[in-house]
């Protein structure tokens, strides 16, 4: 994939800073967050867990929660986005980004089959009957390669296996053809090989509708699948900023080399330490 | 399906049976002269006498269980102390008992959504803290306490409610209601303020759960997240709750209410029976509180299935 930026993005971020307030004071999960998301591109937003990677999505769709003190700036197509009247976002959530969650067992509310949620997602923002809805419903779970989109759309979401629940997740968020996808750590409750599954329909996805895309994960193994430019986050601020290319082969920044390293050390032992087994580093 | 309510009716029997055996134990053990009981105050040796044999108190005790239940079962129960047919009474009872733990239901389900609700939504603030102080003085009233105020007040001084009695619902279904405002309010004011704290506890508990993050996410109105996907997933344990306290209240647990209203219930027979130390009438109406737990218990479990697709009836114990 080529990073083809064009020339307005369709998602700016812009000094985004999102606090909790607790006992202890102010949590300042996100810490002045810049990034830019140009059509067709998938950008994706590595660090280690707590580092604000989701809190930074959350805060896009201004779901971040009621306790979050959010600042900065979120433009959508121009359009800002953070201090928007809830109506404005409810909108744009779902219709103009769709969000993709870690975990599909858990991620669907498990009392309704996937069909009507889905269905679901597509009535709150069209006006469509409720034949029209289930046919969008079934042609969108066709398109993220489900072979039996009538079959699945009737299960509940318990009766579906880990693939499969994030296929139908995918498209739940892509039924109304948004411009912005934001997948957060889709591929971390999965095994490997469905893992390789699903980031193949992300990209797939991506090309084919032009879908810019945020990808949040703490495996760089996903990001060179995938992404064409990569912000490394850390206590809530990015410390690093590039193409792929750029942030794997040339990194900057101490904790981006830290990572690459953790993933290098995957497939060998560490160097400098003398394993005898050669299974350390796991 | 089959295989369940199969499973449900051979438990229901085991159960009844258990009852049936410690109940009869328990009149057994006890100081207890059911034949000088209905030979009356002042009958002679002999008559007492002649009453046990033809009862058949002198029968062997395992005869005499086996001679109850088969009255218990052929409906020819006949009470120790006024010889009155037990399932005429039972019968009569049972439209009052109903009408008012029915009619209390709705009241109490109805204002602990609704006061759930409103608290879970605004928990920490003001609305939040005064229904839940208002729940737990709810809690701590004695029945009898709010029944006593209740009267005074609302009957004795206002005089704008009837103090006692029960008007059957086919008779005047105005009248029946008329009658029962006051009980239905002063039972459902305990379940109120524990249902409400109970349903909040669930509610906030289901927020937090991922799938509500989808929903909004969706792009769902406030409303419809709070009410299909968290109102809905938090109602599961009130289900549970709600079958065995309306079993245990039909059963004969209404029974505080039920006296000092003057309603002529079950309850109030159950009571009347065990003061009387009436072996048939408390036989009969145990297994039938036995058997509302049992019948109540896997109402329960099919609703279940249905509000919840994670869970099988096969699965169920």
């Amino acid at each position: 994939m080529s990073a083809v930026k064009s020339a307005a993005p369709v998602l700016e971020v812009d000094g985004l800073r999102v606090g909790f307030a607790n006992e202890a004071g102010v949590t300042q999960a996100v810490d002045g967050v810049s990034l830019e998301l140009g059509a067709g591109e998938v950008l994706a937003i590595v660090g280690e867990s707590g580092s604000g990677k989701s809190v930074t999505a959350l805060s896009i769709m201004g779901l971040a929660g009621a306790g979050a003190r959010v600042e900065g700036s979120v433009r959508l197509e121009g359009q800002e986005l953070l201090g928007a009247a809830e109506e404005e976002l409810r909108e744009v959530r779902g219709a103009r980004v769709g969000m993709v969650f870690q975990d599909p067992s858990s991620s669907f509310n498990p009392v309704y089959k996937v069909g009507n949620q889905i269905d679901e997602a597509i009535r709150a923002h069209r006006a469509l009957s409720a034949a029209e809805t289930r046919e969008l419903t079934l042609q969108t779970l066709g398109a993220v390669g489900v072979s039996d989109p009538e079959r699945l759309a009737g299960n509940y979401p318990h009766q579906l296996s880990g693939g499969m629940g994030q296929r139908a997740m995918i498209a739940m968020a892509l039924a109304l053809e948004p411009t912005v996808l934001i997948a957060d750590e889709p591929t971390t409750a999965l095994d490997v090989t469905i893992q390789a599954q699903v980031l193949a329909l992300l990209a797939r996805l991506n090309r084919e509708r032009d879908l810019a895309t945020i990808l949040i994960t703490h495996d760089l193994g996903v990001v060179a699948e995938v992404a064409d430019r990569v912000a490394v986050m850390r206590t809530g601020r990015v410390v690093e900023e590039g193409t792929l290319d750029q942030v794997f082969y040339e990194p900057r920044h101490p904790h981006t080399r830290e990572l690459l390293e953790a993933l290098a050390r995957l497939g060998r032992p560490r160097a400098g330490t003398a394993s005898p087994t050669g299974e350390e580093g796991r | 399906m089959g295989a369940f309510l199969l499973k449900r009716l051979g438990r229901m029997l085991g159960v009844l049976f258990v009852i049936s055996v410690i109940v009869f134990f328990i009149f057994n053990v006890m100081p207890n002269e059911p034949a000088a009981q209905i030979a009356g105050k002042s009958a002679t040796p002999e008559l007492i006498a002649q009453v046990e044999e033809t009862w058949g108190f002198d029968d062997p005790l395992p005869v005499q269980y086996l001679t109850v239940m088969e009255l218990t079962f052929t409906g020819e129960l006949i009470s120790y102390t006024r010889q009155l047919d037990v399932d005429e009474e039972i019968w009569k009872g049972l439209p009052a008992t109903l009408s008012l733990c029915a009619g209390a239901a709705v009241i109490w389900l109805f204002f602990a959504v609704l006061f759930g609700y409103l608290s879970a939504f605004r928990a920490g603030r003001p609305t939040d803290r005064v229904l839940m102080l208002v729940s737990l003085v709810s809690i701590s009233l004695p029945i009898f306490l709010v029944s006593a105020l209740a009267l005074n007040y609302l009957s004795y001084k206002l005089e704008l409610f009837p103090s006692s009695g029960y008007v059957g619902l086919t008779e005047d279904p105005l009248d029946w209601a008329y009658h029962l405002v006051l009980p239905w309010t002063t039972m459902a004011v305990l379940f109120i303020g524990l249902y409400a704290r109970v349903l909040r506890a669930n509610l906030l508990e289901v927020m937090d759960e991922d799938h509500v993050r989808t929903a909004r996410a969706k792009g769902l109105g406030e409303r419809q997240v709070r009410v299909r996907h968290v109102l809905r997933n938090a109602l599961l344990p009130i289900v549970t709750l709600f079958g065995l306290d309306f079993a245990a209240l039909i059963g004969g647990a209404a029974i505080i209410t039920e006296y000092i209203f003057s309603l002529g219930g079950i309850g109030q027979l159950t009571a009347n029976s065990v003061a009387d130390l009436d072996l048939p009438p408390v036989m009969a109406l145990s297994m039938l509180a036995a058997f509302f737990v049992v019948v109540f218990n896997a109402l329960v479990d099919i609703a279940y299935t249905w509000l919840d697709p994670r869970i099988k009836l096969e699965r169920s114990r």
